[in-house]
């Protein structure tokens, strides 16, 4: 029992229990933009959504982001410059503050967009924790990474228990050097650990980070990290996960 | 004179003034320019009253200007429940609700179905507190402009979805505007207001450290004691 409770000190946008299916922004804008401080996505079901935006599926503009127990399935950003399912964004980078995000118990799955697929963050600093969930089949199919950072600056993910998987062809993987993480111009510290898998297999298993421009620091470390990369017989590139 | 006083007083205290608009039909209407909403609401602030907006069917309505079904302006806590949509072709929003304090919004338990240009809420003022949207279910969709739009400077309580179902909708701009459009454009500006107390004292003792640090927000406690 406490003397005075106050439950609105950090005021929460909220979406629970929610299924959203089949939602298609004609001809451009993301399917949600959300300018909040604190935003928390939990038991909620996001599936075949189609845009097409540099936003991505959800723009999110905020401090700190929590989804629990979601699936984010089938999405689909359509031209050019889309990014993919999550774009984290800072809406006041003149504060210098770090961005925090959480995701746990959740699935992403057959999600496409050119880079960025399942989360992409630009100019800013973020520190991401992903833990128990699953990424399955998301292609970049352009020039990113599934997870792509750029310009980002004190930044870091830390992934434990989680199953990443691409299987490829050359149908769903245009760029040959597409990333599981793509880091550009970003100072970036990916950690990976406690029983996370990441599996490639199929005709492009492309890169496992790739970096481009000029990065300050991108440091990779963990223990107990499993990978594979089951290359089809018939391969047509020569590119190859890198640990 | 001492009656009149008596009433005041009452206002001032306890009184709960309560407006119910419930089971209605708006069947197969189409709407000329000399309106712009079926239901309007405004100006309606009294202290401890609500508002309840209940069980009305939307069928068939048509227009070719822009037109809400219910518009509600500066009003105090609301409830929009058990509406059924269907079948609208109107360029405008289910609920079109503006002011400056928004506090205990309630949209729940509504249904709209096979409508084209229609979107579901638009919500702005400066400041929200409290505002709840759940059970809804949607489907079968055309908008024609941002199908759930929130905007306010600052948020004082939650935000909350939950529960609700969204399935087959198509967002798509008017061919002639160049702007984006979205499915849910949630804009709080301004940061939550957070409140701070500072130089604070609080008697009894009883209370443990512990209870305390949990139950406030401490902005400055170089001069806190208890």
């Amino acid at each position: 029992m406490s003397f005075l409770l106050i439950v609105s000190a950090q005021s929460t946008v909220q979406l629970l229990n929610n299924q959203f299916d089949s939602i298609s922004i004609v001809p451009q804008g993301s399917v949600m933009e959300i300018y909040a401080q604190n935003v928390s996505l939990s038991n909620s079901i996001f599936r075949g959504f189609t845009f097409s935006s540099a936003g991505g599926a959800l723009n999110l503009v905020l401090e700190t982001l929590s989804i629990e127990e979601c699936s984010f399935e089938e999405h689909n950003g359509l031209n050019s410059d889309s990014s993919g399912v999550l774009k984290i964004e800072d809406g006041n980078p003149e504060e210098n503050k770090v961005i925090s995000g959480s995701i746990q118990n959740s699935t992403f799955t057959g999600n496409a967009a050119p880079y960025g697929t399942v989360i992409s963050a630009e100019d800013l600093s973020i520190q991401i924790i992903i833990h128990n969930s699953s990424f399955v089949d998301n292609h970049a199919t352009a020039f990113g990474g599934v997870f792509s950072f750029s310009r980002t600056s004190s930044s870091s993910i830390l992934i434990t228990q989680t199953n990443i998987t691409q299987t490829n062809n050359n149908s769903t993987v245009f760029y040959p050097q597409y990333s599981a993480f793509a880091v550009n111009e970003s100072e970036e510290s990916i950690q990976i650990s406690n029983s996370t898998r990441l599996t490639a297999i199929g005709q492009v298993v492309g890169n496992f980070i790739e970096t481009k421009g000029v990065s300050k620091t991108v440091t990779t470390f963990g223990n107990d990290f499993m990978y594979t990369a089951k290359i089809a017989s018939d391969v047509t590139s020569n590119a190859v996960l890198k640990p | 004179m001492l009656d009149t006083f008596d009433r005041d007083v009452k206002i001032g205290d306890n009184s709960i003034f309560f407006i119910s608009i419930a089971g209605n039909f708006f069947d197969t209407v189409n709407v000329t320019a000399s309106s712009d909403s079926s239901v309007v609401i405004e100006d309606y602030q009294m202290p401890y009253s609500s508002i309840n907006i209940s069980n009305i069917s939307f069928k068939s309505v048509t227009s070719e200007d822009t037109f809400s079904l219910i518009k509600a302006v500066n009003v105090v806590k609301t409830y929009f429940t058990k509406h059924l949509i269907e079948d609208i072709d109107i360029n405008g929003y289910f609920v079109l609700y503006t002011g400056t304090v928004t506090s205990n919004l309630f949209i729940e338990s509504n249904t709209l179905s096979n409508s084209q240009k229609l979107s579901f809420f638009s919500l702005q003022g400066d400041q929200c507190n409290l505002i709840r949207f759940q059970n809804n279910q949607v489907s079968d969709l055309a908008a024609q402009q941002t199908f759930i739009n929130v905007a306010y400077g600052a948020m004082t309580e939650n935000l909350i979805f939950q529960k609700s179902s969204f399935n087959t909708i198509i967002v798509a701009n008017d061919p002639n505007d160049l702007c984006s459009v979205e499915f849910m454009k949630i804009n709080i500006k301004g940061e939550s207001v957070v409140m701070e107390f500072r130089c604070l004292k609080i008697i009894p003792s009883s209370i443990s450290t512990f209870e305390i640090y949990s139950a406030f927000q401490l902005v400055d406690t170089k001069c806190l004691s208890y």
